[in-house]
């Protein structure tokens, strides 16, 4: 049995839709992992090039995908790691290249974060609100302006950020607001694509790690909850990312209330199971922006929850529902938030 | 004449596999794709001439279709 068939193998059965795309790349990563294989990404001006890599260092899987985590799941899927069936769907989610090029024309180089904080802040400083859910296994993202009318609506993503990202190109006034704010803006994604570093992620002692290779020497590294969240606090560690983010993300680790990186969870998984829950109360989910990108759970229009998160509004779901009682569910919190 | 058979892929990987056999053909160099993705039939064609790529020709064969880029 090679390592792709292996790899699937131990994954039969235990793939869930509730934990969506986010949560399935990082059970994907995981297993290739154990097997000994790794994910490479490389920053391009188009957004990022993904592969994964056997334990002989063989290529046997590519992909491509607005930022890492999307990047990884497509070459999983252009690997053959998962079935037939669930790659069916979770084909739906990967990010047309058009579409792609169409989110690196606002803000390039595999840059989600800086231009949804972005396009956060501008919709709701307009009076309107960014809303996701769930459909099929990925996340669809919905602007509304001031009038609670449809701005537009994205292609099934990723995750919450992603998803934004992608949306912003269907709302061309916006995407023009954002691309002209960010034009002078450094782009870390562009400065490790001049530099030609390499993005290495696998798994250790069940944690998403990360190594940034510039030459053939790591010079940052980190070991997280995610694999965004691992790759931009690598980022911090080697000097890439700005100090302000890097100073958040620190704070944010001191505060979180659930510390799945010590549970060996991941917040994809219990993002997405978390939003499916949700749904299935007729609770909905908006997104803002107050220095962290904030979730705010809601029945019908009225606020039942609010958290922070940190690159994606799965943390910051995650944050919600630890504050609530109703809305734990199966949350394991470790930590009370006051 | 260089030839990628895509047949049996869904969106977003004809497109995918298309943009990587472009990215590694010298300009001047034709390329024949041949899908049966519906959504293809429109991606591959669009994504080449935003990048400015000549689209010589797209054949509808029943099962499947041929298009016939030239990379500029």
């Amino acid at each position: 049995m090679d390592f792709v068939e292996r790899v699937r193998k131990n994954l039969e059965g235990k793939l869930k839709r509730e934990e969506g795309n986010c949560g399935t790349c990082h059970k994907v990563l995981k297993e290739i992992s154990k097997q000994g294989g790794k994910a490479i990404t490389w920053e391009r001006p188009d957004g990022i090039a993904s592969a994964i890599i056997d334990e002989r260092g063989e290529i046997v899987g590519r992909g491509e995908g607005i930022t890492w985590p999307p990047a990884i799941l497509f070459a999983q899927a252009e690997g053959g790691f998962l079935s037939k069936e669930i790659e069916r769907e979770i084909v739906k989610s990967l990010e047309c290249i058009i579409d792609m090029e169409k989110v690196a024309d606002i803000y390039g180089y595999g840059r989600v974060v800086t231009p949804v904080a972005a396009a956060y802040t501008e919709v709701i400083k307009n009076g309107g609100r960014v809303s996701i859910n769930r459909n099929s296994w990925g996340i669809q993202v919905t602007f509304y302006d001031e009038s609670d009318k449809i701005i537009a609506t994205g292609p099934i993503s990723y995750c919450p950020t992603c998803g934004t990202a992608s949306a912003l190109p269907r709302a061309p006034e916006l995407a023009a607001k954002i691309k002209d704010q960010l034009k002078e803006k450094r782009n870390t994604g562009k400065e490790k694509y001049e530099r030609n570093l390499e993005t290495h992620f696998n798994y250790k002692n069940d944690r998403v790690y990360c190594e940034i290779i510039e030459k053939g020497q790591v010079i940052g590294r980190a070991m997280k909850c995610c694999i965004a969240y691992t790759g931009v606090i690598a980022e911090v560690h080697a000097g890439l990312a700005g100090l302000k983010w890097g100073a958040l993300f620190k704070e944010y680790c001191k505060v979180c209330p659930v510390k799945l990186c010590r549970e060996g969870k991941n917040t994809g998984a219990v993002g997405n199971q978390l939003i499916t829950d949700f749904e299935k109360k007729a609770l909905t989910t908006d997104v803002g922006m107050n220095t962290y990108i904030t979730a705010l759970i809601k029945r019908d229009h009225q606020l039942l929850g609010k958290g922070i998160g940190t690159v994606c509004a799965f943390s910051s779901m995650i944050y919600a529902a630890a504050k609530s009682i109703e809305l734990r569910s199966d949350l394991e919190v470790v930590k009370e938030i006051k | 004449m260089e030839k990628l058979d895509v047949r049996g892929k869904v969106c977003p990987l004809p497109l995918f596999y298309t943009k990587r056999k472009v990215e590694g053909m010298k300009i001047g160099e034709v390329l024949e794709v041949i899908a049966d993705d519906l959504t293809a039939k429109s991606t591959i064609p669009q994504w080449s001439r935003m990048h400015n790529h000549e689209v010589i020709s797209m054949e509808d064969k029943g099962d499947f279709f041929r298009i016939v880029i030239k990379k500029h």
